[in-house]
C-alpha cells in the first residue's frame, strides 16, 4: 500500500478543529490521469485515512 | 427592503447521511467532506437553504457550540455561500437521473486454460456500444504475442478503455510501452502481475503513452477470487455521473457483462449464475430480464450500506455472499458505518 506523506499534515490545523469535523489533506499520486488517486485523512477516522480513485474500476482485481 | 441574510449550500453539493459519519459530496471538485453525524441536522437546514444565522435547532448542545467554526470552514471550502439575495432560491437541485448511451458500459474477460473466441467477442461488445473492456489473465497464455494478437482485433472497435491484466514475463520488460500505446489508441491500462519488482510505467518514461499506465505488480492474481475488496483505495473520488448512477443501480454489475475463464458468460465471473457460452450472442443474453435483476441492486436496499457514508462512492461488490442476488453488506467491505472505522 502507498505511504502516506506526513509531511502533508498540519498538526496545528488539525487540533484547531472542532470534534467530529473532518479535515481533509490531500495529495494526488499516480504518474497519469488513469490513475490519479487522492489521498483524504480525517481526523476523526481512526488511524485509516481513504484513498479515492478519479475512475470507475472496471474490477478490483 | 434588506432581506435576511441566509446561508445555503450550493446546488452541486450533496449531503448523504450515515451512521456515525456523514458526508458532503462536492461533485464539481471531486472532493468527499466527511463529519460527525452530530452536525447532520446542521447541514440539512443547509441543503434545504431554510439555515439562518443564531438558529441552532435539532444540534446536540457540543455540536451546537461549535456551529460558527463548522459553517467557517464549510464556506471556506465552498460548500455553502451566504446570501441575502432571493435569487439564491432559483438554483435548482441538480438532477439524479442516470442515462447513458451504452448499452453495456464494461466487459470482463477471464483467461486462464483456454482461449477465447476474441472476433465474436468484439462483434458483440461493438454491438453493445461497450466502451470498457478489461481482460484478465491468471497464466501464461496472454503474453506480449497474445496481446497484441488482441490489441489488433480491438483496434477501430467500440472498446475505447482497453484494460490487460496479465502475468509479468522478462520479454515484457523489453517492450516500448510508448511505441504499443501509440498504435494502440484504446489501450489505457496494463497491470503486470507477479512481476520481480513493484513498479510504474508512464509519459515519464514513455512520453507518447500520455496518460496511459503500465504497473508492475510483485502479488501474483491466480484468479477471479482475487477481486473484490472494500478497502482502503477502493472508493472513488464523487462525481455527478457515479451519484446518479449508484441512486439507481448497483456500482459494479450495471451493464456490466463478464465471460468466465471456461468460457461461460455471466454478470460478474465472481457470481454464480451463468448464461451459455456463445459469445456471439452477448446483446441476446443481456437484453433477459433474469440477467438484468442484478443491475438495481443499490446501495440504498442494502441495510449496512444504507447507512454508510461512503455509498455513492462505493462501486460494490455482490460476489461471496449467500446468494448473488443478496442484499447483504460486501462481503469483504472492510468499514464499518456504526463505527466509522476500517478493518485491517
Amino acid at each position: 500500500m502507498h505511504e502516506l506523506d506526513l509531511k502533508l499534515l498540519h498538526e496545528a490545523d488539525r487540533d484547531s478543529l472542532p470534534l467530529g469535523i473532518r479535515t481533509i489533506y490531500e495529495k494526488e499520486i499516480g504518474d497519469s490521469q488513469r490513475e490519479k488517486r487522492i489521498y483524504r485523512i480525517d481526523k476523526f477516522g481512526a488511524n485509516k485515512f481513504v484513498i479515492f480513485a478519479l475512475e470507475k474500476p472496471i474490477s478490483r482485481i | 427592503m434588506q432581506s435576511e441574510i441566509c446561508i445555503k449550500m450550493y446546488p452541486t453539493c450533496k449531503l448523504v447521511q450515515g451512521s456515525k459519519f456523514s458526508a458532503v459530496y462536492d461533485l464539481d471538485r471531486r472532493q468527499l467532506y466527511r463529519f460527525d453525524s452530530a452536525y447532520y441536522p446542521l447541514f440539512s437546514e443547509l441543503e434545504k437553504g431554510s439555515w439562518r444565522e443564531g438558529t441552532e435547532q435539532g444540534l446536540e448542545p457540543d455540536a451546537a457550540k461549535q456551529v460558527v467554526v463548522v459553517l467557517e470552514m464549510a464556506q471556506t471550502n465552498e460548500i455553502v455561500y451566504r446570501t441575502s439575495d432571493p435569487a439564491g432560491d432559483m438554483f435548482e437541485a441538480l438532477s439524479e437521473e442516470w442515462h447513458s448511451p451504452h448499452e453495456m458500459q464494461n466487459c470482463i474477460v477471464d483467461v486462464a486454460d483456454m482461449d477465447h473466441d476474441w472476433i465474436a467477442l468484439r462483434a458483440s461488445l461493438d454491438e453493445l456500444r461497450c466502451p470498457g473492456l478489461q481482460i484478465r489473465c491468471f497464466s501464461d497464455l496472454v503474453d506480449l504475442q497474445k496481446m497484441l494478437e488482441i490489441l489488433k482485433v480491438f483496434g477501430g472497435s467500440c472498446v475505447a478503455n482497453l484494460q490487460f491484466v496479465i502475468r509479468w514475463n522478462e520479454e515484457l520488460d523489453a517492450i516500448d510501452w510508448g511505441e504499443v500505446c501509440s498504435r494502440y489508441k484504446n489501450l489505457l491500462f496494463v497491470k503486470l502481475h507477479g512481476a520481480q519488482t513493484e513498479r510504474r510505467i508512464s509519459w515519464q518514461q514513455f512520453p507518447a503513452m500520455m496518460d496511459r499506465l503500465v504497473i508492475h505488480e510483485p502479488k501474483k492474481i491466480a484468479s477471479e477470487r482475487d477481486c473484490g475488496a472494500i478497502a482502503v483505495g477502493s472508493l472513488s473520488a464523487p462525481s455527478a455521473k457515479l451519484f446518479a448512477e449508484l441512486h439507481s443501480f448497483n456500482g459494479c454489475l450495471h451493464r456490466k457483462i463478464s465471460v468466465r475463464q471456461d468460457g461461460s458468460i455471466c454478470n460478474c465471473p465472481s457470481l454464480r449464475a451463468s448464461y451459455g457460452t456463445d459469445l456471439a450472442k452477448l446483446p441476446q443474453i443481456s437484453a433477459k430480464k433474469e440477467f438484468r435483476a442484478y443491475w438495481t441492486l443499490k446501495k440504498d436496499d442494502m441495510a449496512v450500506c444504507s447507512r454508510c457514508e461512503f455509498r455513492y462512492v462505493c462501486t460494490d461488490c455482490r460476489g461471496y455472499l449467500g446468494s448473488d442476488l443478496s442484499l447483504e453488506k460486501p462481503a469483504r467491505c472492510k468499514y464499518d458505518p456504526d463505527t466509522g472505522l476500517w478493518d485491517g
